[in-house]
């Protein structure tokens, strides 16, 4: 329990300085100032923190957040800790959206394409799922069958940029990359909105995936309806990674890791897993973004790529922590 | 020892049995007596793990019923059937790091609804559970640490946590030594005697399960060949027609129990 302390404490921590530095440093003072309302605060960091900066940390914590459930969910509907959102199709389907709508229709990237993206990802995940079936589904099939439609989808998405205005697939590039450069508070209440579906959803079958954590054959002979729980875990992944794709892009990594860093600090157990992982993979994106858009200032690295440096390390620590245990 | 006159508690009626297109069991009509100790024998791939899932009711019969207590397992919802039938399969496995506890906890999953929290007689169920396996004192370990004797000991008080009055036992023990097989298999026929549990189990060792069960049912090819009590089901004949091998029985002088002994040329 002290290291779930310890990344709370480093969570909070973070939130702070990532309101705090950038292209204008602000003062821990003024940051309280403006975040408690206080007459003290200035206008010009009421307006960094407040229109700038605070959604935009917001935003990469829910995104965090939200790939972090996905992926335990994934990694326990697969049965695979290799697994990741990413698995189930959401990035593809998403990509290849976006790809269709801001190439071949050049429509701005505006709130629109993130709903078609997260439409996109739906469909896609959904597909997988269907084309898996076959009299039950297994693990190895939705995987296998994963890989193949998404590599379709993906490979449909550049043939579509090999035709396309350059500068219309530059955008759509950009807007894969995995950013959350443009937060608002707009998409944050949407995003907020799936994540406390996946949460609340993720929190009601926690137990169940325990008991699906022994085999398919020890949960039926339990009593468990397993093809049942399998859809609803597949449906709370694609929401919760498509929304948070859909919001920010390809952000890659957090949903690979954060569960593993979740079952490492609390166990298996679901039910104490799914806060840890949300504020693991939540701090995670904010730390990469705060190194993505300060580190090379003021060229501004995307979120995604970042993700990946910080978190393979700190992966590195923990497994080599853990070797003795 | 066994009473036949016992009621059945399991019944297969005509019951065809298999896998999609291939059946495994065709139009098998038997009878498990209630609060007995029955041990299914065969060759590999004689469908007797197949019978036992039927008895679940992990497989529905393609033809013909399975029955419990003359109801028609089909009729119960998936928890109240896991209520009175345990099923512990073969080849388990538990996640790295998850403690024995946790484990056996999960055997109570058939008494528990969604929002229900945990009440104290899961808790008795448990501790009951991890005594009568001789587990207790590995509650606290990870599942990684323990040796294949205890983990087999604990997916068998997960099993009895659920606390079902029949226990389906798939090969409950590969894996053990000897000390840890008579375990089992004593603790199988404790919970018969003592509990009235209908125990199945697939074995492997016709000694071992003339020694401790109360009826054998031999299986060859998904049909029953021979059933009942040992010395009646254990004869040279069966088991020649059954393992193809050829065996001398010679009788156990304290219990009266067949033992085969292999036929060896005198020149080998």
């Amino acid at each position: 329990m002290r290291s779930v302390l310890v990344l709370l404490g480093m969570t909070a921590v973070m939130l702070f300085v990532a309101l705090a530095i950038g292209d204008h440093p602000v003062a821990l003072a003024q940051i309280i100032a403006v975040l408690t309302d206080s007459p003290v605060a200035d206008l010009q960091s009421i307006q960094i923190v407040r229109d700038i900066r605070l959604p935009r940390v917001i935003m990469g914590f829910l995104v965090g957040a939200s790939l972090a459930i996905a992926g335990m969910i994934a990694q326990s509907v697969l049965r695979n800790p290799l697994a990741e959102p990413g698995l189930i199709g959401v990035n593809a389907g998403a990509a290849l959206a976006a790809v269709i709508v801001i190439v071949k229709f050049e429509v701005p990237p505006t709130h629109l394409l993130s709903w078609l993206a997260f439409a996109g990802a739906l469909t896609m995940s959904l597909a997988i799922y269907a084309l898996s079936w076959n009299s039950g589904s297994s693990s190895l099939r939705i995987i296998l069958i994963g890989i193949g439609l998404s590599s379709l989808a993906w490979a449909g998405a550049n043939f579509i940029s090999a035709f396309g205005d350059p500068q219309a697939v530059q955008r759509a590039m950009i807007w894969l990359s995995g950013s959350v450069y443009n937060s608002t508070w707009e998409k944050i209440r949407t995003l907020v909105i799936w994540l406390a579906i996946g949460m609340a959803g993720s929190g009601l079958i926690a137990r169940e995936m325990d008991l699906l954590a022994l085999g398919d054959e020890t949960a039926r002979a339990r009593g468990q309806p397993v093809e049942l729980l399998r859809a609803v875990m597949f449906v709370l992944c694609a929401v919760l990674s498509g929304a948070a794709v859909a919001a920010a892009g390809l952000v890659a990594f957090v949903g690979l890791i954060a569960p593993h860093v979740a079952r490492l600090l609390v166990g298996h157990s679901h039910g104490l897993m799914l806060p840890v992982t949300a504020l693991a993979g939540g701090l995670l994106v904010v730390a990469a973004d705060l190194a993505a858009r300060t580190l090379f200032m003021p060229a501004q690295l995307p979120v995604g790529l970042m993700t990946a440096i910080l978190g393979a390390p700190f992966f590195a620590y923990l497994m080599w922590r853990k070797r003795n245990v | 020892m066994s009473d036949q006159s016992a009621l059945p508690i399991l019944e297969t009626r005509a019951a065809s049995i298999g896998y999609g297109a291939r059946l495994i069991l065709r139009d098998l009509d038997f009878s498990i007596p209630e609060a007995s100790f029955t041990v299914l024998l065969g060759p590999n791939g004689c469908g007797k793990s197949t019978l036992l899932r039927a008895l679940a009711g992990l497989i529905r019969p393609q033809q013909g019923t399975v029955l419990i207590n003359g109801r028609s397992i089909s009729t119960f919802p998936r928890k109240e059937l896991a209520q009175r039938i345990g099923l512990l399969s073969q080849n388990q496995s538990a996640p790295e790091g998850m403690r024995v506890r946790d484990l056996v906890r999960q055997g109570r999953y058939p008494y528990r609804t969604l929002f229900g929290r945990w009440t104290k007689e899961d808790d008795e169920a448990c501790e009951e559970a991890l005594a009568v396996t001789d587990t207790a004192h590995l509650a606290g370990e990870k599942f990684d640490t323990l040796s294949g004797g205890q983990r087999q000991r604990a997916w068998i008080a997960m099993t009895l946590a659920q606390r079902t009055s029949v226990l389906l036992l798939d090969e409950p023990t590969t894996f053990l030594d000897l000390s840890h097989q008579i375990d089992t298999l004593r603790l199988a026929r404790k919970l018969v005697r003592e509990r009235g549990v209908t125990v199945v189990a697939v074995l492997h060792d016709l000694n071992q399960a003339a020694r401790y069960a109360d009826n054998l049912v031999l299986l060859k090819h998904g049909a029953i060949i021979s059933e009942g009590p040992p010395a009646d089901v254990l004869t040279p004949e069966t088991v020649k027609r059954v393992f193809d091998v050829d065996v001398t029985i010679l009788i156990e002088p304290q219990t009266k129990a067949p033992i085969c002994v292999p036929v060896e040329d005198a020149d080998l």
